[in-house]
């Protein structure tokens, strides 16, 4: 499962969903397997929202992979594939390797290059340089 | 390590690698248009390799300037594509009050510095034209102010500087015209040069190298963690153990020797090229 278009300036949910989808999860991973009469029935209490819609919804996060759905009887039952915990891991790395990716690719003037062949007996003494610095302030 | 020193290798190298480009342009013209070209000095140099036998050497040169033409069109429109990619997700990660606050407290035109919203520690400056310092909230989050401070004032000398665009040229020069190796140690060493001078500068504004060192420590401690992959390839050679060195010892004396067998063997190379193209030209 991979979202294609993070949006940063929102917070929370709203970063990898849209408003009703993230509300919608939100329900799911605070109810486990649920139908859409029960999700919708939820989010009624904050405003009125029709059957279709919610169903729309749902059945849009199964194609997506983020849902899975299974018939019991005459309903159908949803929840997410993947915890919140996890998904929410999952994204964030996604997010960062997205623009790391890029690095690579670009000349920029960055404040760190190759790391791999730093030597460590340099890096021992700029501590030591340091802290005798920070002793003397 | 010094300015001059940077300008020189910068100046030498666009002179070389300018010098066969414009003849490969030239040479393209030459053949699509039918252009004869006529100059005393192509005249001898064209009858002195004519009687040595040399005409087969065409199919090499033709294949010469294929490769570094497409090659470098195909550098360009890379870097262009990657470049305008970034700046589109930089400006969605875009974190608008600390952008606002840090340009407001630097006092920048055009509002020279932008914060992403980013949990990885970055701070680099990129752009042609107009370079942007990019400073990550996962940087402002790593270092105090002092020590932001200092990277600021590193990225401003890029900045100031337009080493974006002077690092992509070298770049491009030396990828490009690979077949002259003394393009790719300029290359090289003109980024240490810069880096160099760039953390000197913030020696210079805070009169200490207590900060940009800590800076440049902690960025390292956080690099090597798998969660802040600081991954960045293109580039063999490294800055950090000189920078490292210079902020040890600032007084000593690290000038940087030019290799005499690459100098030699990139000079022949430019040479042949150069009588190569006379000898197709005229």
């Amino acid at each position: 499962m991979r979202i294609r278009k993070f949006k940063m300036h929102e917070s929370g949910l709203n970063r990898f969903f849209g408003p009703l989808e993230a509300k919608i999860m939100d329900i799911l991973w605070n109810n486990d397997e649920m139908t859409i009469k029960e999700v919708q029935h939820i989010l009624e209490k904050e405003k009125a929202m029709s059957f279709n819609t919610v169903m729309t919804v749902m059945n849009r996060l199964v194609e997506k992979g983020i849902l899975q759905k299974r018939t019991e009887g005459r309903s159908s039952m949803y929840k997410p594939i993947q915890s919140r915990i996890v998904f929410l891991d999952t994204q964030s790395k996604e997010m960062t390797n997205e623009l790391m990716d890029e690095f690579g690719n670009v000349v920029v003037s960055h404040m760190l290059d190759a790391l791999e062949d730093v030597d460590d007996e340099l890096v021992a003494k700029l501590e030591m340089k340091i802290l005798e610095l920070k002793k003397d302030r | 390590m010094e300015k001059r020193q940077s300008t020189s290798i910068l100046i030498v190298s666009l002179l070389i690698s300018g010098t066969i480009f414009v003849q490969m342009v030239l040479y393209v013209i030459a053949f699509f248009a039918g252009w004869d070209m006529k100059f005393n000095l192509v005249d001898v140099c064209h009858s002195a390799l004519k009687a040595i036998g040399m005409s087969s050497l065409e199919y090499a040169l033709d294949t010469l300037v294929i490769y570094t033409l497409l090659f470098s069109l195909w550098k360009l429109g890379s870097q262009l594509i990657h470049t305008m990619n970034m700046t589109r997700k930089f400006r969605q990660y875009r974190e608008n009050k600390l952008t606002i606050e840090l340009n407001e407290q630097y006092n920048t035109k055009k509002e020279s510095i932008l914060v992403i919203s980013y949990p990885v520690p970055i701070a680099i400056t990129m752009g042609f034209i107009s370079p942007k310092i990019m400073i990550s909230t996962g940087l402002m989050n790593l270092l105090n102010d002092d020590e932001l401070d200092a990277v600021i004032y590193h990225e401003m000398y890029h900045k100031k500087n337009y080493d974006p665009l002077k690092l992509f040229l070298l770049s491009l020069c030396a990828s490009s015209m690979s077949y002259i190796p003394i393009l790719k140690w300029f290359n090289q060493k003109y980024r240490i040069i810069q880096e160099v001078l760039a953390d000197n500068l913030a020696i210079e504004k805070q009169a200490t190298s207590m900060h940009i060192g800590s800076a440049l420590l902690k960025m390292l401690k956080a690099g090597k963690l798998d969660s802040m992959p600081f991954v960045y390839a293109s580039f063999a050679d490294t800055s950090v153990n000189y920078r490292i060195e210079y902020m040890l010892n600032p007084l000593k004396d690290s000038q940087i020797k030019i290799p005499v067998n690459i100098a030699f063997k990139s000079f022949m190379i430019f040479s042949l090229i150069c009588i190569f193209f006379i000898y197709a030209l005229a």
